[in-house]
Parts: structure tokens; sequence; C-alpha cells
């Protein structure tokens, strides 16, 4: 045999021997397919500008809190602050926007390019197929929510005369933050699902 | 030998309102290539909405590797592959992304899921299409690519739902070959098709159905073999012939001097000792290999 002859293999087919899980990681899957979704993971920039500006608007108002009182923090002048944590949990309207966004894009593709049969050929019930989609729009609007919030947390903790006095001050923010923001992004993803379900067309959704 | 049964269905009956799409239907559907055979609107996509547990039977038992499917259908869609007639891929998504999440879906963790998808768009031809988006895709490799997604997950039986539906002839051999290197890689098939010449070419079972009905099953070579047409010329003698042998039993038809009889074996016996029986004089005596749409037009046309 001439070893140095190039060859053709045909590697064929293996049998997967590997774990498999069960409907509970079917339900993540589609979670975490619907998530690099909506962010537009794996797909054009074009897909992902839309997220990633709202993304970007949603943190100005913390930055800037932030830069004023990094600015004014030896002026002598009281804290001033632009924003509250209060006020950036009622910042709906931003969220709105996101569930516009967002949900149609989650929902209606499965609709109208009839991939809905493929997935229920898989081990998903149809609740786990709404619950994994309440749930990739839920996460999305609390990450999108509770970062800013982060920011603002952070900064402000930097920037602050006494960092551990300012710690102590704030402390139930650490708690009643997530847990104000948790809640409203499971309602409006809840909203967001059950308008999208109405209809295949995004751009009709995303106006509901 | 009789073949391992993986698929089971008794006395199923499938209503939709006042629509009945499976009437009574019976069949045992063996481990390797089983062909699903029937005009538009015979039952075969209801029969694969069953077999998924999709639908639930109106009446009757579907059941696969002994597992009644409509009493827990999640383990067993996690064994079975679906290919749908229809468009059914993210167009915006590219192959490899799009195969590696319904292996993820079907139960695989991430990492072998997407080598699972690498390997099978290997497998399917799109190796280096593989990073495109599916909307740019031809027919024929969309199909390829609903093949990948079917089979990612290693499944035991795949469904495939019309796989040759809008293929030209080289793209429809492609794909025949592909079906056929499944049965060699362990993974049974039941395919449908209203082109019975796809069935004759690949599977080694045909499942024949006709509005909701079973029409007949059976080892394909089988079915070919009792499906023969005899062609004789016994001169001016072939009414007489005719008479004769269904006087026997047997179905024939005169065209002129020629008798056509559709039999088998046994039934050339009876054909040799008519015209002996009768003195006839027997110029000539020819058999020809029947298709499977002869023997569907036979069967189907029996039983209505």
């Amino acid at each position: 045999m001439n070893s140095s002859a190039g060859a053709v293999y045909d590697r064929g087919y293996r049998p997967y021997e590997g774990t498999r899980g069960g409907r509970k990681a079917s339900v993540l899957a589609l979670v975490r397919a619907s998530i690099r979704r909506a962010l537009g993971f794996r797909r054009s920039w074009r897909q992902k500008f839309a997220p990633f500006v709202l993304l970007g608007i949603v943190t100005i108002p913390a930055i800037i809190n932030v830069g004023i009182g990094y600015v004014t923090r030896d002026s002598g002048v009281d804290r001033f602050e632009i924003i509250s944590y209060r006020d950036y949990v009622g910042v709906s309207s931003t969220l709105l926007l996101f569930v516009a966004i967002v949900a149609p894009d989650v929902i209606c593709p499965d609709r109208r390019q009839h991939v809905l049969p493929l997935i229920f050929a898989r081990p998903l019930r149809g609740s786990d197929y709404v619950l994994a989609k309440v749930g990739a729009i839920a996460t999305i609007l609390f990450a999108f929510s509770f970062l800013p919030q982060v920011l603002l947390f952070v900064g402000n903790l930097l920037v602050s005369d006494g960092a551990l006095d300012y710690f102590t001050d704030n402390a139930s923010v650490l708690w009643k933050v997530p847990v104000a923001v948790a809640v409203l992004a499971l309602y409006y993803a809840v909203l967001g699902v059950a308008i999208a379900s109405l209809t295949d067309r995004r751009i009709i959704a995303g106006a509901g | 030998m009789t073949a391992e049964v993986l698929l089971r269905l008794e006395h199923v009956t499938k209503r939709y309102g006042s629509f009945t799409a499976l009437d009574d239907f019976s069949v045992d559907v063996p481990r390797g290539l089983t062909g699903l055979v029937g005009a538009n609107g015979a039952g075969k996509t209801t029969t694969f909405r069953l077999v998924l547990g999709i639908a639930r039977p109106t009446a009757g038992t579907v059941s696969f590797a002994g597992h009644d499917v409509a009493a827990d259908p999640i383990p067993i869609r996690a064994r079975l592959g679906y290919m749908p007639e229809h468009d059914c891929l993210p167009l915006d998504q590219s192959a490899a992304d799009v195969v590696a999440t319904f292996a993820e879906l079907s139960g695989l963790p991430s990492r072998a899921a997407r080598q699972r998808a690498s390997d099978v768009l290997d497998l399917v031809g799109l190796d280096e299409a593989r990073f495109r988006p599916i909307g740019g895709f031809s027919t024929g490799m969309r199909q390829r690519a609903k093949l990948a997604q079917a089979i990612v997950a290693d499944p035991e039986l795949v469904l495939l739902d019309e796989p040759t539906a809008g293929l030209d002839p080289m793209g429809r051999e492609e794909m025949l070959q592909l079906i056929a290197r499944l049965g060699e890689f362990g993974i049974s098939v039941l395919m449908s098709t209203h082109l019975l010449d796809d069935v004759q070419q690949v599977c080694s079972h045909v499942v024949m159905i006709d509005s909701g009905r079973l029409v007949v099953s059976g080892a394909t070579t089988e079915l070919l073999d009792s499906g023969g047409v005899v062609t004789i010329d016994v001169g001016t003698d072939s009414e007489r012939l005719v008479g004769a042998l269904r006087q026997r039993g047997v179905e024939a038809r005169s065209d002129g001097s020629i008798v056509e009889v559709a039999t088998d074996e046994a039934g050339l016996d009876i054909v040799r000792d008519t015209i002996d029986d009768e003195g006839l004089s027997l110029f000539r005596l020819s058999t020809s290999a029947a298709s499977l749409a002869d023997v569907f037009v036979r069967r189907a046309g029996g039983d209505s």
C-alpha cells in the first residue's frame, strides 16, 4: 500500500450512545433556543441590533446618575439623583417596548414557518411550549431590567462618600428590586405571549 | 422468520368530526424500511400524527415497541424522528444551528447536539452549506436539512412524510439513496408516499392504504411475486379459455387472441391444467413481473 497516496474515508454513521435528558431537558433547550433567537445570537447583526440598542437605552439613566455622582463627589453639594431604584423599576414603557420586539420574534415564526409540528414531535407537551416561551421572554426582560439596576447600585456604591454606609442604607433594595423586576417581567412575558399567540405576523403582534 | 414488529396499530379509527380519516385500521410495521402507500387523503399523515402521539385515536391502539403511544407519548417521541412533507424549518437560521437545536430538543446535551448536527449534515451532503441560512437553500437542500433534523438524535424509527416531494429526478434519486442508507445504519424507516416506484426502490415492506382502510401489507418481494401477469396466446379459443378459467375461480380477460391473467405461482398451475383439460393449442405463454402499482390497483379495486 502506498502510504503517501490520499484516501477518502466514508465516516458513515455513528449511533449516539451518550446521555439523553427527558422532558425537563427539552423544555430548557427550548428556553435557551428562544433566548438565542430573541437576542439574535447565531443570526445576522440586524437581529441583534434592536434588543441591544434597547439595553443601551435603559442603561443610560444609570450611567448618567452614576456619572453625576462621580463628578460632584467632592463639590460639597448634596447628592443629586436623577432616578431612584423605585423609578427604575417603573420604567415600564421601555419594558413594553422590549415585549413588543421580543415576544413576536419568539412566538410568531414558529407558526408562520410551520416549525410547531417539528417541536411537538419532540418530548414536549403543549403546556411545556407555553412555559418555555414565557420563561424565555421573562428571563430576557428580567436581565434587561435588572442589569441597569445593578449598574446603578454598584456605581452609586463606588462614588458615595462611604461605601459601607451606602450599602447599609440601601440594603433593602437588594431583595426588593429583584422581586419587583421579576414580577413585572413575568407579567409582561405572559401578556406578550398571549398577544403574540393570536397572530403569526410579527408586526401585528408587536403592535398588539 | 418473522421480522420483529416495531410499530403496531390495532383496529385504529380516527375521526375528525364527521370525517373518518382512519377506519378500523390494523397493521404491523416491522423493523427495517417500510413504505406507507396511498393516494392523497388516504390517511398517511393521520397515521404519523397518531404514532407521534400528537393526535389520539378515536378507537383502537397504537403501540411502539410494545408501549401504548396514547398512554404516554413523551418517552416514545424521544425514540422517533419526524420529517414533515411541508417546509418546516426556520429560514433565517443556519442549518447547523437548526439541526443542533432540534437535537437539544430531543434531549441531547448541547455539546453532543452540535457534534451530531455536524455529523448528520455531513452525512446528508450539507457539510459545506451548514453555516448558510436555510432560506437560501434549494428545495433539495431543504429536504436534506429536514432529513438531518429527523435523524440527528439517532431515532429507532424515523417517519418520513413524502420525502421526495418536489425534487427533480436527480434529487429524488439521491434522497432515496440516503433513505436506503438509514436502514444500513440501523434506523427503521416508515416512509409515506404516493409514488410507488419510490417504495419499490428502497422499502422491504409495504403497507397500502386507501380511504383510511388497509388495502394490503406485506414484504415487497412477496407482493410483487403475487402480482405477476400471465399472457397466453391460444389463437381463436381465447374466449373459451377465459370462461374455463373463470369456472376455476381465476379472473382473466381476453383481447383478441391474447388472454391475460393476473395471478401468482398457484394460479399459473391452474392456467396450465385448464389449457390441458380443454385441449387447447398453446402458441405462446409469457409472464411479466408486476409493479407495486399493479398490486395496489388490483387490491384496492378488488376491495372497492
